[in-house]
């Protein structure tokens, strides 16, 4: 027995699939689930303007009290942009704005700025260095969103589920009816198990707004026409998320000399071509469709997304 | 209600240049004081919701408590800083240097957690509705009256910068004279909780319970019954009320859709409808006046003007939005500054939810020693209306709500 549900937010679709459950408690945990996923939105959407960073990109005092979970994302992107040698960042927010007119630009008008944050605790807050500085959290949010989905999910007692954001990113709970993990079908076709607790995320670079939306953050070129994507496995969806698009980036620059941060990461690339269907997101295109793939009733696995 | 233009005109802007001077991320915070200890008793959603509005205002959460361990977990997570409490008296005792308390708990625990917080003389937030019977909201309500220190009832609306606004024309020729209201809250949701033990379950389903629930029409319906009142100055005398168990059908006997008729003693009628199983149109109520009506949406709000009412001179700088057959002015704080900062955009809203509001209200009127927007008495009221508007679903009758029912003393 498989109960489902599917939230639009974060300019993505998620889904959940929750299994050997009762109906009512599948339901009630996948609520509890999406009731997160939809405060990460009302927090970090960068094309809301009631959204907290939004709320950050226009104030004008240099430092503000944020939220603890708002924190904690910043000193998470803090520590990635460093273990990936700045392949990976938070602050490209300004770029994509020049290419992407429904992203808030500086309040100078000025593209392609960074700008620094520094962090500050007990309590929360963020001291922002220029007012220029602009956000953009991509795949990174929609990772955590789903990891604390999957914090409240084992907390509600789910023992079986699968989660996805914009089929890009994924996260394991238990296993399938009858497996032993959760398959997930790559897009050239090759078939991963993620094991309880297991993530996994794709990245192309390919974005569904104007194109390619991928930004080289160390030197500010953007980084067109990929024809390879990435995926990334780990214990951490927002890491996982993080590093498929560092990896794209440290693979631009033939450097591979950053490591992966967390142990049991592994990943690897593979070619894409131009008529290759990219993701679902909306807004951050960041994806390559996976498939969860679980077997039917002749025995043969099928795709349940 | 008889204002002229002249006046209308003067008290309009008065009130545009008011909201305009709501400061907006930054600005509000500062006018509190940074640091400000406060606990959190409850750390469910709405806890951890109270929680996250706190630290955008730089209060200082000293210490959280909840009898249930995943929730508190939880809640240590947003708040790091903060010490851990299984048990509500033991922080209280503990954690002398608190200032204020919000009370998050479930409806039906609130009496004890807040009777136990006026005894350590904190100042004291509750949540709404303020208890799940009458007897244990009078019981709080003279706690509070008898306390020297604050005591907030969290109904939102009297607190919200665009309800503000919306009151402001209310009273004036723009909105002329009360003709009906409406109110409803669609949500697409179980109301279930999901947890690992049958006991832990129960505790958790306190809203499917019938011996601890207020339904719809108390836990929903009780904040959107305060806008009327607030609104019209005004209490419903009788509630009829009709409703059932239409789509969760898992055992409960909670009804998961509700309507309702609150009449007022000048004949002026709230119809209200809240469901757990569609939601189209979400949270809003609506008044309509001979001149205009308002629709409300916490977040937005807006006013549609009849055809034979008076142009205003403000008007000019309005925001405008397309609903079918009907143009609604957008009710924004901050028009005149976003106006002139060219910011003003379809479906601007306000930067906070409404909770921020409410909850720098409280700090504000704590540190000030002044007597908050909802005090215990509104609480009380609008606790009593959605006890009496509950009854009515169950009973599927009419209640009669005299004014003797509304007195706390």
């Amino acid at each position: 027995m498989l109960e489902r549900g599917a939230l639009a937010a974060m300019g993505t679709r998620f889904e959940i699939i929750v299994a050997g459950e009762s109906v009512s408690l599948a339901r009630a945990a996948i609520e509890s689930a999406f009731a997160e996923i939809e405060n990460c939105h009302r927090l970090w959407n960068p094309f809301s303007a009631d959204s907290l960073v939004s709320q950050l990109h226009e104030a004008t005092e240099h430092e503000i009290p944020i939220d603890g979970l708002t924190h904690e994302l910043l000193s998470l992107c803090q520590r990635l942009e460093s273990d990936t040698k700045r392949a990976f960042s938070a602050t490209t927010g300004a770029f994509l704005a020049s290419r992407d007119p429904r992203r808030s630009v500086s309040q100078d008008g000025s593209e392609g700025h960074q700008g620094y944050f520094e962090l500050l605790e007990n309590p929360p807050r963020v001291r922002i260095s220029d007012s220029r500085l602009r956000w953009d959290f991509g795949a990174i949010a929609k990772g955590f969103a789903l990891d604390l989905a999957v914090e409240v999910m084992r907390e509600d007692g789910i023992q079986n589920a699968f989660l996805h954001g914009g089929s890009s990113s994924v996260a394991a709970i238990g296993a399938a009816p009858g497996l032993s993990g959760w398959r997930v079908q790559l897009p050239q076709g090759g078939i991963l198990e993620l094991k309880d607790g297991e993530s996994l995320a794709v990245s192309s670079g390919h974005g569904n707004y104007q194109g390619d939306h991928l930004v080289d953050p160390l030197s500010g070129d953007w980084i067109e026409n990929l024809s390879f994507g990435c995926w990334v496995r780990g214990t951490s969806t927002a890491e996982a998320d993080a590093w498929a698009t560092a990896l794209l980036v440290l693979k631009q620059r033939a450097d591979f000399s950053a490591g992966l941060g967390t142990e049991g990461e592994d990943w690897g690339f593979f070619e894409i071509d131009n008529e290759m269907q990219v993701g679902n997101d909306e807004v951050d295109g960041d994806s390559v469709a996976l498939q969860c793939l679980s077997p039917s009733a002749s025995g043969d696995e099928s795709a349940v997304i | 209600m008889t204002t002229d233009r002249r006046e209308f005109m003067i008290q309009s802007a008065g009130a545009l240049a008011g909201v305009a001077l709501l400061p907006g991320l930054e600005g509000l915070a500062r006018s509190i004081e940074e640091g400000y200890p406060v606990g959190i008793i409850g750390t469910g959603r709405q806890g951890r919701a109270i929680a996250a509005e706190l630290q955008k205002i730089g209060a200082k959460i000293v210490a959280i408590c909840d009898n249930d361990a995943p929730r508190l977990r939880s809640g240590s997570r947003r708040v790091k800083e903060a010490k851990t409490y299984a048990d509500a008296d033991k922080m209280l005792t503990t954690e002398k240097g608190i200032e204020a308390v919000f009370v998050a708990t479930p409806t039906h625990l609130h009496r004890g957690v807040v009777e136990s917080a006026i005894a350590a003389g904190k100042h004291v937030y509750c949540e709404a509705p303020l208890a799940h019977t009458v007897e244990d909201a009078k019981a709080i309500a003279l706690a509070a009256r008898g306390s020297s220190k604050v005591f907030q009832a969290g109904l939102l609306a009297r607190s919200n910068p665009v309800y503000s606004l919306a009151r402001s024309f209310y009273r004036t020729e723009a909105f002329l004279k009360l003709v009906s209201m409406r109110g409803q809250n669609s949500r697409k949701d179980s109301w279930r909780q999901a947890a690992s033990t049958a006991e832990r379950q129960a505790r958790l389903d306190w809203r499917l319970n019938e011996a601890t629930s207020t339904g719809l029409p108390g836990e929903l319906g009780t904040h959107q019954f305060d806008v009327f009142h607030w609104f019209t100055g005004k209490y419903p005398v009788r509630v009829q009320g009709r409703g059932g168990v239409l789509v969760w059908e898992d055992g409960r006997k909670v009804a998961d859709t509700v309507n309702l008729v609150l009449e007022m003693d000048g004949g002026e009628c709230i119809e209200y409808q809240a469901t757990l199983g569609n939601s189209y149109g979400g949270r809003y109520e609506v008044l309509h006046g001979v001149n205009s009506a308002f629709r409300l949406a916490w977040s937005h709000g807006w006013m549609f003007k009849e055809a034979d009412a008076a142009t205003q001179g403000w008007e000019v700088y309005a925001n405008r939005q397309r609903f079918f057959n009907d143009e609604g002015i957008t009710l924004i704080a901050d028009a005149t500054k976003l106006a002139s900062q060219n910011k003003l955009k379809d479906g601007v809203g306000l930067p906070h939810d409404s909770l921020y509001y409410g909850i720098s209200d409280f700090l504000t009127s704590c540190q000030e020693e002044k007597f908050p927007k909802t005090g215990a008495g509104e609480g009380y009221r609008a606790t009593v209306v959605g006890i009496a508007a509950h009854r009515a679903v169950v009973e599927g009758t009419t209640v009669e709500i005299s004014p003797d029912d509304l007195k706390e003393a």
